[in-house]
């Protein structure tokens, strides 16, 4: 057994080793990559990076650097990257924020300036409730809403976000009016239902996970296309509320980065994916292996942006 | 209880966490004395080193360095008026004053004393309040948020003294300052300029050293003659026990106000420190000095940035939820370690809870030592001519703000609110007053339009929820005092007036 242990160890290592030489071969990379993120450190989509990095330490033979470009609501980053050589050395780390930015304002660079190389996760989205609320599904809710239109107090975030859109889509789809309440970030909005003062929250399953351990909060359903793998949480799918919302996290490079750097990245990411250690630790914060490669990711985006947008204009944020 | 206690301080005594936690407090100390580079940025920064360690030891090396900055930041705070972090922004007015008057060392001694003091209370209120406090977090919601805002833009009546037109005009300066950005409801941008700089609105530590340390150093280049030191000589005197025993109010007034702040995420330490500063005055025997050079005046705000290091950890131990930035980055490493933060890490994971803990104690006593190492030396620095200072200063808070986001766009945001700020004290207006605007002003606005979502329209919702009620209440009686005092002395004076001519 043991033997059997560390015979499979040392494959994967050499593996792992053998992968790393292959991608070593060329001449790219050689010299330190930088991962930006306009997250401040600490935040979601720096935490993604840093991990990471972490992991494809040993797959990716030079040194990883995550660099933090706040400022613009990701226009700054986005510019930053766009604006970088095309030689595969600065990677960005994409959230739908970087879709949302350039549709509400006027910005110097998009998406559009941007090469998709590869998406990493899925976060998946989940509808929450705290432990003592009556409601236990999502037609429960519905109901409620259509007794008291505009009454729910429905926490999500600024509009503009994946959380806020999923607001809006319940509202559309199971035609009903809800009190959207905003939120700058989701910590908050947990307390604000821990507390009482909203009536549900939506947010990423991470964010809750703790709490519903403790068995303070109950989540209702999640917006995934599937059940989450080792949950009984329905998706509103089967709730019959055809929704399906996901934030993505991903790598892009500036347009017209080399092909070359855009495969050795498909690469790397896909094998550091593979890796248990890695497994362990996205699996333990409910992230969903999301992996798409360049056309994939680049179709994947586009139809994403289109969805946002729609959703703007519904809302009547944008003309 | 008590073996959950021994095995904390098992980690915490081991070489290589002393080692680690001594390089965490050092590195926090100098990073909070930089303007630019807050405790939360300096622990982003350490952040990656800590990949490869023991969580616990990494968690207890990013405590270090979360309580050495909040030491570091009353440094350049009190030496060149730049508070290093927003914790520090209430410590500028008397601690600047009493540098000035040549008592430097005296300040920092206090500062650090008091810190210290306020740092260890705040693990023993962690220790044994976390559960109880917990609930406290709990019934803040939006209209509790707002009232808490309201009740520190009162305190504008009580530092600015005589002028309060001039006062309520600056802090309505700084208010609007801090609606440009995005609008928190609709998402869409609000007074950029067209600019996407100006997209997630003026940085706070930016907009803080131009005000306070920019218009500073363009004052006295505009208004002093001499080009000699600060003062012919400094004192490198450090308080005295007697004096340290008069602070006693003032560090309680801390330790309250500490710990209510750090239970609020969001809050960071600004809210605590001025409002404790203003509670302080209004306890001491001696309020007159406030604003000239009051020991009591950089204890208070002292005391209670250093409790909410500890109190911040009361949310993002039992919630999750981190109750500062500091605490976020906190929070940042458990998730890179795959630790799951939330009400079940005391069963899970005692050895870290109680190694943090126990690190926590160390910490602070580490930032006391080697705070007063670092004490004179950083006096030393700052005694030199003028022309040096002033550009040594100039050339720090420049590279800071860039460094903020690796952007020129800070730069300016510094020299423009330095040249306002200038303005402003040229013409007898309050910088204080306009970065309490500017620091509440998101708080104010945010839970005020969030507070009347959830009420769906109703705006007596502030009113009849106790809490805010109350702090409603405190917030016009702060806001009328000074004004009723002026009032009464205005007619003592008038009716004295007939019977003198």
């Amino acid at each position: 057994m043991n033997h059997a242990v560390r015979a499979a160890g040392l494959v994967l290592v050499a593996v792992l080793v053998m992968s790393a030489a292959a991608l070593g071969q060329g001449t790219y990379p050689n010299k330190p990559i930088t991962f930006v993120t306009h997250s401040s450190a600490g935040a979601g989509g720096d935490i993604f990076l840093r991990n990471l990095a972490k992991h494809l330490e040993g797959i990716v033979p030079v040194p990883i650097v995550v660099e933090n470009r706040r400022g613009g609501a990701s226009a700054t980053a986005v510019t930053f990257v766009a604006t970088s050589p095309t030689d595969g050395y600065v990677l960005y780390g994409s959230t739908p924020t970087m879709l949302q930015t350039p549709i509400l304002t006027t910005t110097r660079h998009s998406f559009l300036d941007l090469a998709p190389v590869v998406n990493v996760f899925f976060d998946p989205m989940i509808l929450y409730v705290k432990a003592d609320s009556p409601w236990k599904t999502l037609p429960d809710i519905i109901n409620t809403a259509k007794q008291r239109p505009g009454q729910i107090r429905f926490g999500a975030a600024t509009p503009g976000s994946v959380e806020h859109m999923i607001a809006h889509q319940v509202q559309k789809v199971a035609k009903v009016t809800v009190q959207p309440v905003t939120f700058e970030g989701g910590g908050d909005l947990l307390l604000a239902t821990l507390g009482g003062h909203v009536d549900l929250g939506v947010g990423e399953y991470a964010e809750v996970a703790s709490q519903v351990a403790a068995g303070q909060v109950r989540i209702i359903n999640s917006f995934t296309a599937e059940r989450l793998r080792g949950t009984t949480i329905p998706t509103a799918r089967e709730q019959g509320v055809e929704i399906v919302v996901e934030k993505f996290r991903g790598l892009l490079g500036p347009r017209g980065m080399d092909p070359q750097a855009v495969a050795c990245w498909e690469r790397a990411v896909r094998l550091a994916l593979a890796r248990p250690a890695y497994r362990q630790d996205y699996n333990s914060v409910f992230l969903l292996p999301g992996y798409m490669e360049h056309d994939q990711y680049n179709a994947y985006l586009h139809r994403m942006n289109q969805t946002l947008r729609r959703y703007l204009k519904e809302i009547g944020v944008i003309k | 209880m008590f073996e959950r206690f021994a095995l904390g301080a098992q980690i915490a005594f081991q070489p290589l966490s002393l080692l680690m936690m001594t390089v965490g407090v050092a590195w926090g100390i100098i990073g909070g004395a930089l303007p630019g580079i807050s405790g939360s940025m300096a622990m982003a920064l350490l952040l990656p080193l800590t990949f490869g360690m023991d969580p616990a030891v990494a968690l207890m090396m990013l405590a270090g360095v979360y309580i050495g900055a909040m030491y570091g930041g009353s440094i350049s705070a009190i030496l060149i008026r730049t508070p290093g972090t927003p914790g520090a922004a209430a410590s500028v007015i008397d601690g600047y004053e009493l540098h000035k008057q040549g008592f430097g060392a005296k300040a920092l001694g206090v500062s650090l004393i008091t810190g210290t003091v306020g740092g260890i209370a705040s693990v023993f209120i962690l220790i044994g309040l976390a559960v109880p406090l917990s609930k406290v977090a709990l019934a803040f919601g939006p209209p509790e948020y707002f009232a808490l805002g309201v009740f520190g833009l009162a305190l504008i009546s009580s530092f600015v003294g005589r002028d309060l037109l001039k006062g309520m005009i600056s802090g309505t300066l700084g208010l609007i300052l801090a609606t440009a950005g995005t609008d928190p409801f609709s998402g869409t941008p609000r007074f950029t300029l067209g600019s996407i700089d100006l997209l997630t609105g003026v940085e706070l530590v930016a907009g803080m050293i131009g005000l306070f340390a920019v218009s500073e150093v363009f004052y006295q280049i505009a208004e002093s003659e001499g080009w000699e030191r600060i003062k012919g000589k400094v004192s490198t005197q450090l308080p005295a026990w007697v004096e340290l025993v008069k602070l006693k109010t003032a560090m309680i007034v801390g330790i309250v106000m500490g710990t209510i702040e750090g239970l609020l995420p969001g809050g960071g330490g600004a809210i605590a420190a001025f409002i404790s500063y203003d509670q302080a005055k209004r306890w001491s025997k001696h309020p007159e000095e406030f604003g000239h050079g009051s020991l009591e005046g950089i204890a208070a705000p002292e005391t209670a940035n250093n409790v909410v290091t500890g109190t911040a950890m009361i949310p993002l131990l039992t919630f999750g939820i981190p109750g500062s930035n500091g605490a976020a980055i906190m929070l940042a490493a458990m998730l890179l370690h795959g630790i799951q933060a939330g009400p079940q890490l005391f069963e899970r994971t005692p050895q870290i809870v109680y190694g943090l803990f126990v690190g926590m104690l160390v910490a602070n006593v580490l930032m006391l030592i080697l705070g007063y190492l670092a004490l004179r030396p950083s006096i030393a620095i700052v005694n030199v001519r003028r022309p040096y200072l002033f550009a040594g200063i100039l050339g720090l808070v420049l590279v800071g703000a860039y460094s903020i986001s690796n952007r020129m766009f800070e730069v300016w945001v510094v020299l423009i609110t330095g040249l306002i700020g200038y303005g402003m004290r040229r013409y007898g207006y309050n910088v204080l007053a306009m970065v309490l605007g500017l620091v509440l002003g998101f708080i104010v606005e945010a839970n005020l339009r969030r507070s009347l979502l959830i009420s769906i329209g109703n705006p007596w919702v502030f009113f009849t929820r106790p809490i805010s009620g109350l702090l409603l209440t405190f917030a016009l009686i702060t806001l009328l005092w000074p004004i009723l005092r002026q009032v009464r002395e205005d007619r003592r004076a008038r009716a004295a007036a007939p019977a003198r001519g």
